[in-house]
């Protein structure tokens, strides 16, 4: 068991700098999920931690020890793989001994070993199948078991449940957490799926470019976010964005007057963006001092409640109500902004990457 | 464990209902593209075979016999032929079979200058069998270059015989040393279109599982390539049965090997029947390794199916 401390990081292949100074510690036992679109850096970052590619500069550490120049077979590691990696000539049993044995883990151990963490993954059935007689799910809780077994101070997973199918992956996301939760071994975990990060980790490390931009709890990077690409990157939909215009600790939407929870000391005047998620827009069929008119654009019935994309002005705004909310496309609304809920994401002098 | 793996796809086809029989041109269109290649085999490959193992069981006046067969064993360089066609056989598959999946790994790996090496590797690939021995009959003749290296050097006084008649190991050297550099770069590309096709990831779970590298060869690589193995194996002692450009380059009728003795019999004595008799037991070998090879070098058919 050990965490992890990531200092300073650069790596850049072909002259395309693919993780960009990243600094990051990971704690013992923590599960840190690194997010991002694809070729944001993240999968290079685990590649890194693992030893698979070496860094350009900065160091790494598990626990204690410096491993910034060590092989993957010596950093107490274990990694499963998206496309999980096994080894087709082995059958179960062996695919998961290969590491204990490479160790010169003795006989008795190695069955025990292999034992326990086909059980602990209810695998015990398949033990003697070669990987090519499995489903993807089975050849999922393999790859899972055969890094288990070594007992590693740090699991390495890149978008293990991406090759699954839907219901699966939703299946195989609570069993890994509970699993992970259990051993409390220190997890990093690469997914491009927003949901997957916010359900899984304890933290989660929003990545773009090479850089993180955000590291935090979910919730924290769901509600807070950092910069305007976080917000529209996590949360279904994504926030909404407007632009308003800042005065003390108030704004300013298509001429309405909005709270901030916290006094932003930007100049009177200055152009801001202000983020606030659907589910925070009270909406109302009457007319309401301080809330923002809006016209009925579309009506989207998700199951659970209706999203509707509302007409502000020029902005574009989404609101979710409940299904028995009778609306329909044109209708007059007015939108109440939930108090604390609304976030400043940057002014036209500070602004977030993707302005 | 219940088997899994039944194809649904059947009954789908089975129910469908039979169109007249009119070909469309999109039909034939697959046999009008093989039509080039399978006329060129039959004409020049499946044919002369037929009549080759026709005339090795005739007489020259056409009658059936089982005759021939006895005549080889009898003739006089039969059993020489044999055994060094076994010899020659037996030295090189291992040797150039090592080197090339040690080039082939040494190509794949990511080492400084693996480009050019690959470019030197693939020439010989591009010379044909006499014009690779006659490269080495220039270097092992008396007057060649071995021998004016080493006399230069002043480490021989006179020049050594190195392909003579009686020179037994010299020839068999100089044979295999030929052999082996010209077919190995064969064996390399097969290789090595085998070690691509193994995933990456193969290599990197060995790695972080603590596999060096010479357990990842053994454990992981090696195995994965047993296929491969067995169609560069089953290719090439199939050709190596057939030794013949090289020797007759460097050795002439000093070494006599199986094909060389069916080709003499043909130039020299104009006898069709004993040629045909010794190109029957170089198939017959030939299948046999090969069949060899299928048992002993066999995958369990779940390892590899997707």
């Amino acid at each position: 068991m050990a965490g992890i401390t990531i200092e300073s990081i650069t790596k850049s292949f072909a002259g395309v700098t693919a993780v960009d100074n990243v600094s990051l510690t990971i704690e013992d036992g923590e599960f840190m999920v690194l997010l991002g679109p694809s070729g944001c850096g993240k999968t290079t970052l685990l590649r890194l931690i693992a030893g698979f590619d070496l860094p350009d500069s900065g160091r790494i550490a598990i626990g204690d020890r410096d491993v910034t120049d060590s092989p993957p077979g010596r950093r107490d590691i274990a990694m499963v793989f998206q496309s999980y990696a096994l080894f087709p000539h082995l059958r179960v049993s062996d695919n998961i001994a290969f590491g204990l044995r490479m160790h010169h883990v003795g006989k008795d151990e190695v069955t025990s070993r292999v034992r326990e963490a086909a059980e602990l993954m209810g695998i015990e059935a398949l033990l003697n199948r070669y990987p090519t007689q499995l489903s993807g799910g089975q050849r999922q809780r393999v790859a899972v078991a055969r890094a288990l077994v070594m007992r590693p101070s740090v699991i390495l997973m890149d978008e293990p449940l991406s090759n699954l199918d839907a219901l699966l992956r939703l299946q195989m996301r609570a069993e890994l957490k509970h699993l992970l939760q259990d051993i409390k071994t220190t997890t990093v975990y690469v997914t491009h799926d927003q949901v997957e990060a916010l359900s899984m980790g304890d933290r989660t490390a929003v990545m773009r470019d090479g850089a993180v931009l955000q590291c935090a709890s979910p919730m924290e990077v769901y509600d807070r976010p950092g910069d305007i690409f976080v917000a529209t990157f996590i949360g279904n939909p994504p926030m909404n964005i407007v632009r308003a215009v800042a005065r003390d600790s108030v704004v300013k939407v298509e001429g309405v007057e909005v709270a901030l929870p916290e006094a932003s000391n930007l100049p009177a005047g200055t152009e801001v963006s202000i983020g606030i998620r659907a589910e925070n827009i009270e909406v109302h069929t009457e007319a309401l001092d301080g809330a923002l008119p809006a016209t009925v654009a579309v009506i989207e019935p998700l199951g659970s409640h209706l999203l509707l994309t509302l007409a502000v002005g020029a902005e574009s705004i989404k609101a979710s109500v409940r299904t028995d909310f009778a609306v329909k496309r044109g209708d007059p609304l007015w939108l109440e902004l939930r108090q604390g809920s609304v976030r400043l994401l940057g002014s036209a002098n500070q602004s977030g990457p993707s302005d | 464990m219940s088997g899994q793996v039944e194809a649904p796809a059947l009954r789908e086809a089975a129910g469908r209902p039979r169109r007249a029989v009119r070909f469309s041109r999109r039909q034939l269109e697959p046999y009008a593209l093989l039509a080039p290649a399978a006329i060129f085999m039959t004409l020049f490959f499946a044919w002369p075979a037929v009549q080759t193992l026709l005339i090795a069981f005739q007489k020259a006046n056409g009658s059936w016999t089982l005759d021939n067969f006895g005549a080889m064993a009898r003739d006089t360089d039969f059993r020489l032929a044999l055994r060094n066609t076994l010899l020659v056989l037996v030295l090189i598959i291992p040797i150039e079979t090592t080197i090339a999946l040690l080039m082939a790994v040494l190509a794949q790996s990511r080492l400084f200058g693996r480009d050019v090496m690959l470019y030197i590797w693939s020439i010989p690939l591009a010379v044909s069998d006499l014009a690779a021995g006659l490269v080495w009959f220039s270097i092992f003749t008396s007057h060649g270059y071995l021998n004016s290296v080493l006399q230069d050097l002043h480490l021989i006084a006179h020049p050594v015989g190195f392909l003579d008649y009686n020179n037994l190991g010299g020839l068999v050297t100089a044979i295999v040393l030929a052999e082996v550099w010209r077919s190995m770069s064969l064996v390399m590309v097969i290789i090595m279109s085998g070690i691509q096709a193994i995933p990456p990831e193969l290599d990197e779970a060995a790695e972080s599982l603590g596999a060096g590298a010479w357990q990842r060869f053994w454990k992981v690589t090696l195995p994965l390539l047993k296929p491969t193995l067995q169609v560069a194996l089953i290719l090439r002692t199939t050709t190596a049965f057939q030794v013949f450009g090289v020797v007759l380059a460097l050795a002439g009728s000093a070494l006599p090997v199986l094909a060389v003795k069916s080709e003499s019999w043909v130039t020299e004595y104009r006898n069709y029947q004993l040629a045909a008799t010794y190109a029957i037991l170089i198939l017959v070998l030939s299948s046999l390794s090969t069949v060899g090879y299928l048992l002993f070098l066999r995958t369990p058919r779940e390892v590899f199916q997707r």
